[in-house]
């Protein structure tokens, strides 16, 4: 309404500044403010229209300008008619917007109030959880300094040793090893030839360039300079099976032996031991041997034919010379720690503190540190091998002795703590176990031998093989939400949006998104956190789901599989339920699948009992039982092996000269002992779609 | 003679209504019939007849409209609508009424014309 602004010009000062300060007063649409103005300049020029000279007119308009009173009155007065007249339309919209406006300073404070919530920390779930592990014995009867000890000796694997035992397990080193096993083989001759013509190169070493050399190949990483402009300028390598292929490759096309392809560059950031000082010393001193390919390939050949020509198809083969050299002297050089291990094993318990780490900021039981779990596998793998290298050599009692302190050890992690300390428990206790099945499969061990080793498992148990524990996992979850909650009451039982981006991450070895970042997410975080659960709402459905798993935990799969229960899977499958209860999203452990290997494990103990039972019947009766229920009542075994998978006893067949003794497997499913292969290899413990779970024949396992 | 403000008050839209029922008149020129017609009696301050013009308009008693003048000036009309005619003869009614009362009180000296 511009064109309705009236123009104020011949008018005293005193009116234009009284129509200005009372238009600013008005507080209203410009377009109605333009129309009071107009119509009020009008209003006075019709006034003073009259006047015969500026002073009456100023005079008059003084006057007028009294009369209209105070501008800030008349101002609130025009403003409230002039709302008044607005459309019904006009007043929704406003009183819309107005209402829009003033949830928005409502969520804005609500939204700060909310982002700056902090926990209260209570409960010492830590403490909780050390009284429930800790046992009433006597310090001395506690394995954990034993153990402190026995990984603080701890020889780890050098990079050659772990390549051997990488030889006898199954995996791609392995198939790579029987590759070049057979192109070592089909090309004997040629490489012979190849070897005395090339061999001078590498008697022209000096032997501290022989050490290096054989240092890289110890390694797996065959290092080899790289040319430019007819002189040296960096180092290239590539891997030791690579680097043979290439080599047989050049020997068997009868062509000159070229520089392989680069797998990589030399870098300080490979394996620690690795010579690459010594290597860069020799570029820079120009140093480089002559004829360095041949001479290295001439190193390369030797360890090849070394390593592979003799490695057994038959995993369990009894160990090559080379490889008894190697691993044994792993072994030598762990035997302070084995003896500390050892000893750890006779001890009934095994009681370690848990304990915030002092650097962690976070105090919570999710973050504390666990026992060095990784340690302790390996000096069980030390264990086994021990056991493997005493049965090659005919030491068989020794050999046992050394499963035994495994399987021992094993269960000193079972049946309490957290979830990660009983899986690894029972994977110690599968491995000692299946290296006794070794043992016994020679069928080398008198029936006096077979009772000592029956009556020594039975006694690691005697509370019967432990069932996984949830209460580690749920004091955990408890202290998750005591640290990611507020306080309840009204208002309050919040979750806090600052720890949506440590639980995003959670499993990343490094912080994903910086300080920066983290502010910039803060609204979305702060959305999340509205949609959540509150606390009590969360503990409750916790503690229904923890309760379920505890449930779950005790079913056997076979049970699980008849029952109506419903699994953590489709619970998490329910509406919303990642939305609103993400913390127990991300923390609820898979105790299905925890149960299921504690119950194989179960399984696996109660039929090396039952198989140690039947070579003992064999023995003393020079036959095979008809029943196991036979060995229970002669008092060979205790009670009979119970299949989870069926709920009923392992099934147990006479054979010719043998006898079988499977579950039945995850189909749930007698498949007449027959294992499942998948890619043309057994898969041990069956599929879902076929195979049993076989003890015995001995299937032989890789190490 | 001038009358309290709070019994002007009461009587002000009355007044405008009645005499923008004789037709349609800009802001000065209705302040102006007022005087007149009231004999000078009746003075609608400044202050309070816009205020009262855009109240009878969001009552929808009367309607505005601009209009250019013959002088070339810009004014702003207003006109009493139907509405404001039955509003004006109810409280005319009302006033009767009123009168009525008053004059059996003081005796027969007031009369509405």
């Amino acid at each position: 309404m511009s064109d309705k602004k009236s123009d104020s010009k011949g008018l005293p000062e005193c009116v234009g500044q009284y129509v200005r300060q009372l238009l600013k007063k008005m507080r209203y649409r410009r377009k109605a403010r333009n129309e009071v103005e107009a119509e009020l300049t009008a209003h006075f020029e019709d006034e003073l229209k009259d006047c015969k000279s500026s002073e009456e007119k100023e005079q008059k308009a003084r006057q007028l300008v009294t009369e209209f009173g105070d501008f800030k009155l008349l101002g609130i007065l025009l403003r409230r008619a002039k709302k008044r007249c607005r459309p019904l339309w006009r007043t929704v919209a406003a009183r819309t917007f107005q209402t829009i406006g003033v949830l928005i300073v409502c969520l804005i404070i609500y939204t700060v109030w909310f982002s700056f919530g902090k926990p209260t920390i209570r409960v010492d779930y830590i403490r909780l959880l050390n009284q429930i592990n800790q046992p009433q014995i006597r310090d001395q009867d506690n394995a954990w300094p034993h153990y402190e000890k026995a990984i603080k000796l701890y020889v780890p694997q050098s990079a050659l040793v772990k390549q051997f035992i990488s030889y006898r397990r199954n995996g791609r080193e392995r198939e790579d090893a029987i590759r070049l096993k057979y192109l070592l083989r089909d090309n004997a001759g040629q490489i012979q030839s190849w070897l005395e013509q090339n061999q001078k190169y590498w008697d022209n070493l000096t032997s501290d360039q022989k050490a290096v050399l054989l240092k890289c190949l110890e390694y797996d990483w065959v290092p080899f300079p790289q040319t430019a402009y007819q002189s040296y300028n960096d180092w290239r390598t590539t891997t030791f099976v690579l680097m043979v292929e290439h080599i047989l490759r050049c020997i068997k096309e009868d062509a000159k032996l070229t520089t392989p392809r680069p797998f990589g560059v030399l870098s300080s950031s490979m394996n620690p031991g690795y010579p690459c000082d010594e290597l860069k010393r020799w570029l820079e001193n120009n140093m480089i041997p002559p004829n360095h390919l041949e001479a290295v390939s001439v190193a390369v050949l030797r360890e090849a034919i070394k390593r592979f020509k003799d490695l057994p198809e038959d995993i369990t083969a009894p160990l090559m010379d080379v490889e008894c050299e190697y691993i044994g002297r792993w072994i030598a050089q762990n035997e302070a720690a084995w003896l500390q291990f050892d000893a750890s094993s006779t001890k009934s318990y095994c009681y370690r503190p848990y304990a915030h780490d002092p650097n962690d900021r976070d105090k919570s039981l999710w973050s504390i540190p666990l026992p060095p779990l990784s340690s302790l596998r390996d000096l069980a793998r030390l264990g086994i091998w021990r056991s493997r290298i005493n049965r090659d050599k005919g030491h068989l009692q020794q050999s046992v002795v050394d499963c035994l302190a495994v399987a021992r050890s094993a269960s000193h992690w079972q049946g309490k703590g957290t979830l990660v300390e009983q899986l690894v428990g029972s994977a110690l206790s599968n491995l000692a176990h299946e290296e006794i099945l070794n043992i016994l499969a020679d069928r080398k061990l008198s029936a006096d031998e077979v009772r000592q080793l029956y009556e020594q498992l039975s006694e690691i148990y005697p509370g019967g093989y432990p069932s996984i524990n949830t209460e580690g996992e749920r004091l955990a979850f408890m202290d998750v939400v005591q640290c990611s909650f507020t306080d309840g009451g009204p208002g309050g039982g919040h979750l806090i949006p600052g720890i949506w981006d440590k639980y995003i991450d959670l499993g990343s070895p490094a912080p994903y998104v910086n300080e920066t970042e983290e502010r910039l997410f803060m609204p979305f975080y702060t959305a999340l956190s509205m949609a959540h659960a509150r606390r009590d709402a969360t503990v409750m459905k916790a503690n229904e789901i923890y309760g379920l798993q505890s449930r779950i935990a005790r079913m056997t799969p076979y049970q699980r599989h008849v029952s109506d229960l419903k699994t953590l899977d489709e619970i998490m499958q329910e509406p919303w339920f990642n939305y609103r209860f993400f913390l127990i999203g991300i923390f609820m452990p898979a105790t299905e699948r925890a149960s299921e290997i504690a119950y194989r494990g179960k399984m696996i103990h109660d039929s090396t009992l039952t198989i140690t039972a039947i070579l003992r019947w064999r023995q003393e009766k020079d036959q095979y039982p008809a029943a196991l229920d036979n060995l229970v009542s002669a008092g060979f075994l205790g009670e009979l092996p119970m299949d989870p998978y069926s709920d009923k006893s392992l099934v147990y067949k006479k054979t010719e000269n043998d006898f079988t003794l499977y579950s039945v497997g995850p189909n749930f499913a007698d498949d007449d002992g027959q294992v499942a292969i998948k890619h043309g290899n057994p898969v041990r413990w069956g599929t879902d779609e076929d195979g049993d779970i076989v003890f015995w024949p001995v299937t032989r396992n890789d190490y | 003679m001038k009358f309290e403000s709070q019994l002007l008050k009461g009587v002000a839209p009355v007044v405008v209504l009645e005499i923008l029922s004789g037709g349609e008149m800009y802001g000065y020129e209705l302040s102006q019939a007022i005087e007149q017609r009231s004999g000078e009696i009746l003075t609608l301050g400044k202050g309070t007849l816009y205020p009262l013009l855009y109240n009878l308009e969001a009552k929808k008693l009367v309607q505005g409209k601009w209009e250019t003048a013959e002088t070339g000036r810009k004014r702003r009309y207003y006109s009493i609508t139907s509405k404001g005619k039955d509003e004006l003869a109810k409280q005319k009614a009302q006033l009767k009424e009123l009168t009525a009362c008053l004059n059996l009180v003081f005796g027969g000296t007031i009369a509405l014309a």
